[in-house]
């Protein structure tokens, strides 16, 4: 289709190896002045994140920032259990999250409850989307145990569920039912508020 | 020249710090720790296990759907990949996809003032339509029957101010969405109703008298109804003169008021728990300057059409036990009229007089597609699928205005639809195995199969390495196998095969001291049959035949670096030794393919989270074009953008090519010109309100 071309004449033959070179050089340089400087650096902004492994990570902070009452925790060497209701879509993330942490000084251990088992021996629960027919039946099932409720449905707060997590473009949005945790007696710490998009009262 | 886009970046980044620092809201250090440990090999989930909550609510994810047909970490899927998001939409300024692509490593965008052309690692040949990168939005197919075009321009279906996220998924696509997936697949998300949450408005001026607005309402009701409707109108003169040298003899070479644009748009999608309905359209007009086709230079009316649009129903349900099912059917349609003036004894009528004449492609089809996934025994994730196509109506005609008369009317019909499969299995925690396969049949020309393996292997936390092999295909379109003309010299060639490509890709992701992130890809792609218009002495005419094989091998480099302050940042450079099989041991260097290529991209924070200033710039070297060269060139473009400085105001300034560089892009055989100049120096101003 094409024929040999002839070089075209006075041009500059081939700027672009030399640019980007000398692109590369200013682009190090002054990208690194900014590493010592006013730029606070944070974990996790080079890794690739899936929405679960965020959400792993929030179901593990509401362990530091939810007070569940003396009495619902039992022994220092009970453990605190997180449980999923159904499949829970983390794969290995909280598992590997919580491995050697504790919460409330409490070994974290986590359960997965078979559809139609009794879900109250755990203190918190995790009920995915694809539990959501199940929903109303998982939280009458909890209700009046001290045990913080975490969906990620639409209706979840309005069922009567504690918090929620839903994917909005590319982050998470947390919505909290204050009236749901006060009834169970968990108490959120108030350092929750401010990431919270939304609170029931 | 180049030095100073030097200086002005550097001064940029140090004026950017310089501000950041004094502000009030230098951020708490967190530097310890949590750093050190996102490099120790533990799990991504590990790794954040020290976050603050305002840190972790204001990370984002980082998933792709387009490369599995799922959502998944970029780093997982069996392709390497890019993501632009809307934000660095609004703070780059990029105006239409082709904006976009031009930002990213391996992608340059030529132009011929009709369309713009996507090329890939060194292959944008001119006389393609970009059939062989696929388009999809939200996963449905863009690309149409007739032209297999790629649409990227102003004739793209929606507003880029509607994308949610760009993914660039490079490689063949072939063994999940069969016809097209070649060189990449480029899957556009759109945002939806709850993040929009109100009403929207937007408005635009830009070089050469060029207007653009949006009205926009989306949201999310309590009864579980997600809306989102949206309005765009374009419309620009372009430019008053251009002047193109081989034209000389008329009217000086100068093309008078024979480039201005109009494109409106529409998207809209209604979704309730598992069901959605959504669908676009946009009806775009292009006046022709530089007379292509045989066309009579400097004469009105002269324009090409693209009409697309498509409105489709869809139903995802995950069930328990990790059972998940995709199913889709949609109707499309594409018209591309085109009218011009010819003289009369170019189409063989009694000489004379000038004549419009009117192509007019027409395609209207049903396509539908049913997936299921299934997750076994935590370590395989199990995807199958089937999908058809089937062509209601494909028409093209030609035929002269005044008075009526039919040249030639070609009907086509080219049924077709594809199985596949696709197993990905976790060997261990950090190595993946990802293989797949799709049938083919298509009416036209029988089957073709495609397979797809990856090995994807993270040996500690921030860095992935993936090989890649994958086979792809395009098939024969309307206009190259069914198309004739008498009056083009155009003669159809059913016995077409689909092109083929085999490709071979390594990839090593690395993740560097917790901001950046440095990329080396290096790849092979051998391509078999492209369908190329040769000119048949035998015939006396044009026909598109299997003639070429083109290989390309190359790299490319890319460092990025992010900070949470906002500061962002890439650097990236592409080397691709793009030839042709001439027989024998013959090669020689292909057509408008860069041998280099280099971008840079700078967006930092000027004042707090709210004003910004970006400056891009990139480099390609010297192409060839069908009998010399075009030499290379550097454009720069600068955007300021601003937000919340005024509750829900968004506004933005942005210049294109700052420094006017005189550039020129190797156009098709179907002009007189072998290249065409491409725009200076150009701006746009930018409001958007939110209610």
């Amino acid at each position: 289709m094409s024929v040999t071309a002839p070089e075209s004449k006075g041009r500059p033959a081939n700027r672009g190896p030399a640019g980007a070179g000398a692109w590369l050089a200013w682009f190090a340089v002054a990208m690194l002045l900014c590493q010592g400087g006013p730029w606070a650096p944070a974990a996790g902004e080079e890794i690739t994140l899936t929405e679960y492994d965020l959400k792993a990570n929030w179901v593990f902070q509401f362990t530091k920032y939810v007070e569940w009452p003396p009495e619902a925790l039992g022994e220092a060497s009970a453990p605190f259990v997180i449980g999923m209701a159904g499949k829970a879509p983390f794969g290995s993330n909280l598992a590997d999250l919580v491995k050697g942490e504790t919460a409330k000084g409490h070994p974290i251990q986590i359960r997965h409850f078979k559809p139609g088992e009794d879900v109250s021996g755990c203190h918190l629960l995790f009920i995915s989307r694809a539990e959501s027919s199940r929903l109303k039946d998982l939280l009458a099932a909890v209700r009046g145990h001290s045990i913080l409720t975490v969906g990620e449905t639409e209706d979840f707060i309005k069922e009567g569920g504690m918090i929620n997590l839903e994917l909005v473009g590319r982050r998470i949005c947390c919505d909290l039912n204050k009236r749901a945790a006060d009834q169970a007696g968990l108490k959120p710490k108030p350092q929750l508020r401010p990431v919270l998009r939304s609170v029931k009262e | 020249m180049e030095r100073l886009s030097y200086w002005a970046m550097l001064g940029l980044l140090t004026l950017g710090g310089n501000i950041q620092a004094e502000g009030p809201g230098a951020e708490p250090p967190e530097e310890g720790s949590a750093r050190e440990e996102a490099q120790a090999p533990v799990s991504t989930a590990k790794a954040l296990a020290n976050l603050s909550l305002e840190d972790l609510a204001s990370l984002e994810v980082g998933t792709v759907y387009g490369a599995s047909k799922h959502e998944q970490s970029t780093l997982e899927a069996p392709a390497s990949v890019t993501i632009v998001t809307g934000d660095d939409i609004k703070r780059f300024g990029y105006r239409t996809l082709a904006d976009v692509l031009q930002s990213v490593r391996g992608f340059y965008i030529t132009s011929d003032r009709v369309y713009t052309y996507i090329g890939v690692r060194g292959v944008n040949r001119p006389g393609d339509f970009g059939g062989r990168i696929l388009i999809t939005i939200n996963g449905h197919r863009i690309n149409d029957p007739i032209f297999d075009q790629a649409f990227n321009g102003t004739e793209f279906p929606l507003d880029v101010d509607l994308i949610e996220r760009v993914e660039v998924i490079r490689g063949p696509g072939s063994s999940l969405y069969g016809n097209n997936a070649f060189f990449a697949v480029i899957n556009v998300v759109t945002r939806n109703g709850r993040e929009l949450k109100g009403a929207e408005v937007s408005g635009a001026y830009a070089s050469y008298n060029t207007y653009s607005g949006r009205v926009s309402y989306g949201n999310r009701f309590t009864n579980g109804v997600e809306v989102l409707f949206s309005g765009t109108w374009f419309q620009s003169d372009g430019h008053d003169r251009l002047y193109f040298p081989e034209f000389k003899a008329i009217n000086g070479g100068v093309a008078e008021h024979l480039d201005g644009s109009r494109a409106p748009s529409a998207w809209g999608s209604v979704s309730y728990g598992d069901f959605s309905i959504e669908g676009g359209y946009v009806a775009r007009r292009k006046d022709i300057p530089d007379a292509p086709y045989g066309l009579l230079f400097n004469t009105g009316p002269a324009w090409q059409e693209d009409d697309r649009g498509f409105v489709g129903l869809k139903l995802e349900h995950r069930f328990e036990e990790d059972w998940t099912v995709c199913a889709r059917l949609y109707y499309d349609y594409y018209r591309s009229p085109m009218l011009g003036p010819y003289d009369s004894a170019s189409l063989g009528l009694p000489p004379g007089q000038t004549v419009l004449e009117k192509y007019f492609g027409y395609a209207d089809w049903l396509n539908g597609e049913a997936q299921v996934s299934k997750r076994f025994l935590e370590k395989h994730l199990v995807t199958v699928g089937a999908d058809f196509h089937y062509d209601l109506d494909v028409e093209q005609e030609d035929y002269v205005l005044d008075p009526h008369q039919v040249l030639d009317d070609v009907r086509t019909h080219d049924d077709s639809f594809g199985l596949y499969a696709q197993e990905e299995y976790s060997i261990r925690t950090n190595v993946i195995l990802n293989v797949g396969g799709r049938f083919d049949y298509f009416e036209q020309f029988g089957s073709t199969e495609n397979p797809r393996a990856a090995l994807i292997y993270s040996p500690f936390s921030a860095t992935t390495l993936k090989a890649i092999y994958g086979q792809a295909f395009r098939a024969p379109n309307a206009s190259e196998f069914d198309y004739y003309s008498v009056a083009g010299s155009q003669f159809a060639n059913p016995n077409l095969k689909p092109e083929q490509i085999r490709s071979y890709e390594l990839l090593w992701e690395q993740g560097l001291w917790g901001h950046w992130r440095w990329t080396t890809d290096l790849f092979y792609e051998d391509m078999n049959d492209l369908i190329t218009q040769v000119y048949d002495n035998t015939l006396q005419g044009y026909i598109f035949r299997n003639t070429d094989d083109v290989d390309t091998r190359g790299v490319e480099l890319e460092l990025e670096g992010r900070w949470k302050s906002g500061l962002r940042g890439y650097v990236n450079y592409t080397y691709a030794d793009a030839y042709q099989e001439s027989g024998g041991s013959g090669r020689e260097p292909l057509e408008n393919s860069p041998k280099h290529m280099a971008k840079l991209g700078i967006s930092a924070p000027l004042w707090r989270q709210n004003v910004f200033a970006s400056l891009e710039t990139q480099v390609l070297s010297r192409r060839r074009t069908e009998n010399g060269s075009v030499p290379g060139y550097e454009t720069v473009n600068f955007t300021l953008f601003s937000h919340e400085l005024v509750r829900g105001l968004e506004a933005s300034l942005s210049l294109y090519n700052l420094l006017d560089e005189r550039y020129r892009d190797p156009v098709s055989p179907n002009f007189t010109q072998t290249s065409i100049e491409e725009d200076g120096r150009t701006f746009r101003f930018k409001l958007t309100y939110r209610f």
